[in-house]
């Protein structure tokens, strides 16, 4: 399959999974980048065992994951270095931006509010209830794309809405 | 606040850019790539040398006598006193 068509199939899917992930456009971008680099690199190894859809969907799970793991690394290491370079003039903490383009401007505190807490959550969480209540997939895709059964989803998605909710309401009590 | 609101969320377009970047990327990384004939070829060449010390290391020609010999051949002194 030519690489071009594949990528203008699944361009929107990807970029939009990975926004939903990291919640900011530079950042999307650069996974929407390594998942197809990785799709046009790997296509001769993809055995057909599932679809190209869910073959995709879940390269964008594990290279947004790894990002954000990347991400976190490089802020502990800035920091770790900040404290001994204390005449430094560089930033030493910056908060990544809420900048999501597909939320309106009336709903975005509310949504980077929820977003902090979802990204708290542990990746498995996350994963399914940004698949199940964000993409809106139905529980059956969510456990192929995972594969999990749908009955995990259904209980990772419960556990994530019950820790958010905790997560919520703590914060409205301050 | 409600997680509801998550459905709020609308789809948005990938930019018209990102296309070329992918094929730059992909480019960079082929460029990358290490090509098998140079691997072999590299591993080959390290194993002939270790081979060829090997050799010469534990060949029965290396004994003593035949330093000796090559010692008197090429006039070398074989004494680290330099004023004698």
């Amino acid at each position: 399959m030519n690489f071009e068509v594949i990528y203008e199939e699944h361009k929107r899917m990807v970029y939009n999974l990975a926004l939903q992930y990291v919640q900011n456009c530079e950042d999307a971008e650069e996974i929407t980048q390594d998942v197809f680099v990785k799709v046009s690199l790997s296509l001769k190894d993809f055995k057909e065992e599932s679809t190209l859809a869910t073959w995709i969907y879940r390269i964008s799970i594990n290279k947004s994951l790894d990002y954000i793991k990347a991400k976190k690394r490089q802020k502990r290491f800035a920091f770790i270095t900040s404290i001994f370079k204390e005449d430094s003039n560089e930033v030493k903490h910056d908060p990544p931006e809420f900048n999501h383009p597909g939320v309106k401007l009336e709903d975005k505190e509310a949504l980077e509010t929820i977003f902090k807490y979802i990204n708290k959550l542990p990746d498995n969480q996350k994963t399914a209830l940004i698949l199940h209540k964000i993409e809106h997939m139905p529980q059956s895709e969510v456990a192929e794309i995972m594969e999990i059964s749908p009955k995990a989803v259904e209980s990772l998605v419960q556990r994530a809405k019950t820790n958010l909710s905790k997560l919520l309401k703590n914060s409205e009590g301050y | 606040m409600n997680i509801d609101q998550l459905g709020k969320i609308q789809k948005v377009d990938a930019p018209p850019y990102l296309f070329t970047r992918i094929q730059q990327r992909i480019r960079d990384t082929q460029k990358e790539v290490v090509s098998p004939f140079l691997v072999w070829s590299v591993g080959l060449s390290f194993m002939l040398i270790v081979g060829l010390n090997l050799g010469v290391a534990f060949s029965p020609g290396s004994s003593e006598s035949t330093t000796s010999a090559l010692v008197l051949e090429m006039n070398i002194s074989s004494v680290n006193d330099l004023y004698k």
